[in-house]
């Protein structure tokens, strides 16, 4: 296709995509404002045939809370991809994959919102997994992205092997694949059952939400795709993962044993602490906010077992608070997130590299898109103005609820930990985004694609502003996010638990009166800076030239949390000097500093050794000879007569 | 099917089951083939005998059918793709002839073992079931222990004998649409076989199914 009919095509294409995610919005708000019985209980669509013969839909106020969140990403996402693609036209390569992909992709990921039985779940699920595949695979020409895709590839289907077995086995069970039918024979099965089932839930849809161990894909996938495919995989798939988690273990599994809520709550600590860890050493720039993504999942994680745990504790108090902790920060996420990637975008177009250590000084070239990352920075490190605070601030209070109420024993010494475990990552998570920023976006220019760097098309930077511009909406005026998130809230909640006005209170109506408190406080600083004397002088360097190689080094930044943390990361180093005679002159200084993937060498990398070494073993008996197959033929034969007997 | 008498039924199968050990011993391909081609001339005729002694004509005309099918065209067949490819000795491999025939005796306990169940009938019906599969496994001896790809084509014509047998004492008397078929199978098998063993020549020069071992993945 021409350069002209590309153009008119992205646009057409986009511009739908933008069109329909906005009229899906009004429509749905006016909707739901008009309330009904229908959010509670479930409004079920093309239905007639039932479960098993039919693809059967519902739409009810869980549903309607992710499918905001999704048609938002895909708005924003698609404005931004408007502008992002131009590149690729320019360059002459097609754009037909991606504007397909991308359609069905997000069509895809309304059917698994919307699916009310196991098998139009799993049917919308595959189509998810494999159209987010080619998706990522669209810059196909770098051999690294094809492996980044194919580990994804390999990844989600492991998942959907899992996925799969747990659906069939509860139809093998129940003589149903809906929803419903699932959740009223529930109570009829044994723990063991349930316990396998819940089992093979986590890990299937854990693989995709990203939690650790199961998380090793996400870096590659995340940061081999396209930017706008990788904000809405970030902002958008990754929740739909999680919504699963509620709509297939919390309502259809229901309560359960104890120990599911202290794994969602162990695993998302972990994944909260190994993702921040790991983005904090990353050097280059989408695989860091991949990594943080995995850290976030790990805060939602948190937030889920925290919910879980206070409901078969019964302390309705907590749970409340939980789940407006965790759909709070599933919206906020889903912004900062989006954002952040946005920006990546924008240096990558600018400057044709991820590796932060090539960057520096972009904010002088790049002062719009360097504003906007500033608030994506501000809203992920949970700074308090934002809304990232708002959700880490509930869940604190959820934990600790939790806490408070139990009886003295060991559960009473690990749930804190926890929120020791959140403190740490929120620190850590402050040092990462520091990093991030400063060392792209501050200092001076570290080579000469970053010192070209051009501020990017209009679309491209006002997308990423018009998306914090929401975030700080949503905090300026939080009611309309909390109308929102009661609607899930009112599917959740089973019967007489405390009200959720109360739940809400306190914390979060108090939060515009804060702001404009703060607005003030700024506005007072700005004034007053004003007025002062500012110097302007050349930086002072000892009286040498000022180079930038006197900066910071990506790796040099936060190098003291990979010493600190050698055995979690993995990492090693190693230091070459080259002396001149004695060991006071030294010639030249060579640094090499490795990171390894942990998890990938110490649990990936044997399953795998493991597998090849038994495929090795197996394929003797595929030796080729003919004789040998017409042996196995006679002995079949035999065995099968003898048995046959 | 009370037709042919215990002793003629008896010395029928002992024919069958002598003519299956001796291919198994055979050193030549042409001395197998001869004796396969014997075993299924006794086949048919024990279903011509067999259709006579019931008076059942629609019998008689598939015996006759079979005789001319399998006893003459296949040979035939055989014996050109013999001459062209040079082949004379059938190639042991993994087991001498000695030793494949103490085998085949094994396979022959074996077969009268596992077929113990299957027949609580006549004393004849159940020797003929027993010798049939005895045939089977012979073929799939012979295929498995020799190199020359005319000597599987054995193997498999005498796996068909067996099954052929097997289905006459088992069912006695199929429709003769479904017997008719399973004879053409095997004809057009070996119609395939023998252009197969002629590409076979042409690449490999010679018939040694061991020269398949490139072609594994």
């Amino acid at each position: 296709m021409g350069n002209k009919e590309s153009q008119s095509f992205r646009q057409l294409f986009m511009g739908l995509s933008i069109v329909l995610a906005g009229a899906g919005l009004i429509w749905g708000t006016i909707l739901t404002c008009r309330g009904g019985d229908w959010i509670k209980t479930g409004f079920q669509l093309f239905t007639e045939a039932g479960a098993g013969l039919s693809l059967t839909w519902k739409l009810d106020g869980l549903t309607v809370f992710f499918l905001f969140i999704l048609l938002l990403g895909q708005g924003l996402s698609s404005l931004y991809a408007l502008g992002y693609l131009k590149e690729y036209q320019d360059k002459n390569k097609s754009l037909w994959p991606f504007l397909i992909n991308w359609f069905l992709f997000l069509a895809s990921m309304f059917g698994v919102l919307l699916a009310d039985d196991g098998f139009t779940f799993l049917l919308s699920w595959e189509m998810m997994s494999l159209f987010s595949f080619f998706l990522v695979l669209y810059e196909h020409e770098d051999p690294q992205n094809r492996k980044s895709a194919y580990i994804y590839f390999v990844m989600t289907h492991v998942a959907t092997v899992l996925l799969t077995t747990a659906i069939l086995y509860l139809y093998a069970l129940t003589g149903s694949f809906a929803f419903e039918a699932w959740a009223k024979a529930v109570p009829t099965l044994s723990t063991s059952q349930l316990n396998l089932i819940f089992l093979a839930f986590f890990i299937g849809l854990g693989t995709k939400a990203g939690f650790v161990p199961f998380h090793i894909w996400l870096p590659y996938a995340h940061s081999a795709a396209p930017s706008p495919v990788s904000a809405l995989m970030s902002g958008v798939m990754v929740k739909v993962a999680l919504y699963l988690f509620i709509r297939l273990v919390w309502l259809t599994l229901g309560p359960g044993p104890v120990w599911w809520g202290w794994l969602f709550l162990l695993v998302g600590a972990l994944s909260a602490i190994v993702g921040i860890l790991s983005a904090s050493v990353q050097s280059d720039l989408k695989k860091l906010l991949a990594f943080s993504t995995i850290e976030n999942v790990g805060i939602l994680g948190i937030a889920l077992g925290s919910a879980f745990l206070a409901r078969s504790w019964n302390n309705s108090w907590a749970m409340n608070l939980a789940f407006v902790a965790f759909f709070w920060h599933t919206i906020q996420h889903m912004l900062f997130k989006s954002l952040l990637f946005m920006g990546a975008g924008n240096i990558i177009q600018a400057t044709h590299t991820r590796n932060m250590e090539r960057l520096g000084g972009l904010l002088k070239r790049m002062p719009k898109t360097g504003f906007g990352a500033l608030i994506g920075i501000i809203g992920i490190t949970a700074l308090p103005p934002l809304g990232g605070f708002w959700g880490e601030f509930m869940l604190f209070q959820s934990l600790w609820v939790n806490t408070a109420h139990l009886a003295n024993g060991w559960s009473k010494v690990f749930l804190p930990l926890s929120i020791g475990v959140l403190a740490l990552v929120g620190g850590l998570s402050i040092a990462t985004f520091v990093k991030w920023f400063g060392i792209s976006f501050l200092g001076q220019a570290r080579s000469t694609v970053a010192e070209k760097a051009k501020e990017a098309h209009p679309v491209q930077y006002i997308t990423p502003l018009i998306v914090g511009g929401l975030a700080v909406l949503s905090v300026l005026w939080p009611s309309a996010i909390l109308a929102l998130i009661n609607l899930p809230l009112s599917v959740l909640r089973t019967g007489d638990v405390l009200g959720i006005s109360s739940a809400l209170g306190t914390p979060l109506n108090l939060s515009s009166t804060y702001l404009i408190l703060l607005i003030l406080l700024t506005v007072i600083v700005i004034v007053l800076s004003k007025r002062g004397i500012r110097r302007v002088t050349a930086t002072w360097n000892c009286g040498g030239p000022l180079t930038p190689s006197l900066q910071y080094t990506a790796g040099g930044l936060t190098n003291p949390i990979r010493v600190l943390f050698t055995k979690v990361l993995g990492s090693h180093r190693h230091v070459e000097g080259d002396f001149a005679g004695t060991q006071y002159t030294l010639r030249s200084l060579t640094y090499e500093g490795k990171l390894k993937e942990v998890f990938e060498y110490s649990f990936y990398r044997p399953a795998i050794g493991g597998l090849i070494w038994l495929s090795s073993h197996i394929r003797k008996l595929q030796a080729g000879s003919i004789h040998l197959y017409l042996a196995y033929l006679l002995v079949t034969v035999i065995v099968v007569l003898i048995l046959g007997r | 099917m009370i037709g042919i008498s215990d002793n003629e039924l008896n010395l029928v199968l002992l024919v069958l089951l002598v003519s299956g050990l001796i291919m198994v011993y055979s050193a030549r391909v042409k001395n197998a083939l001869n004796w396969w081609t014997l075993q299924t001339v006794f086949v048919s005729l024990l279903l011509i005998a067999e259709g006579y002694h019931n008076h059942a004509i629609e019998v008689i005309i598939f015996g006759v059918l079979l005789l001319v099918a399998k006893a003459g065209v296949i040979p035939i067949l055989l014996r050109r793709v013999l001459k062209e490819s040079k082949t004379e000795w059938v190639g042991e491999i993994y087991l001498k002839r000695a030793l494949s025939l103490v085998f085949a005796g094994g396979l022959t306990l074996i077969a009268y073992e596992v077929t113990e169940p299957l027949m609580a009938l006549h004393s004849g019906y159940r020797n003929g079931l027993a010798v049939a599969f005895a045939l089977i496994f012979y073929g799939l001896l012979l295929m498995m222990a020799r190199k020359v790809a005319i000597v599987q084509v054995l193997g498999i014509l005498l796996i068909d004998n067996g099954i052929f047998l097997a289905g006459f004492f088992l069912t006695q008397g199929m429709p003769l649409l479904v017997e008719l078929g399973a004879a053409f199978d095997i004809l057009v098998g070996i119609v395939i076989i023998g252009i197969l063993s002629k590409q076979m020549l042409e690449n490999y020069d010679s018939l040694n199914v061991d020269h398949m071992r490139s072609l594994k993945g």
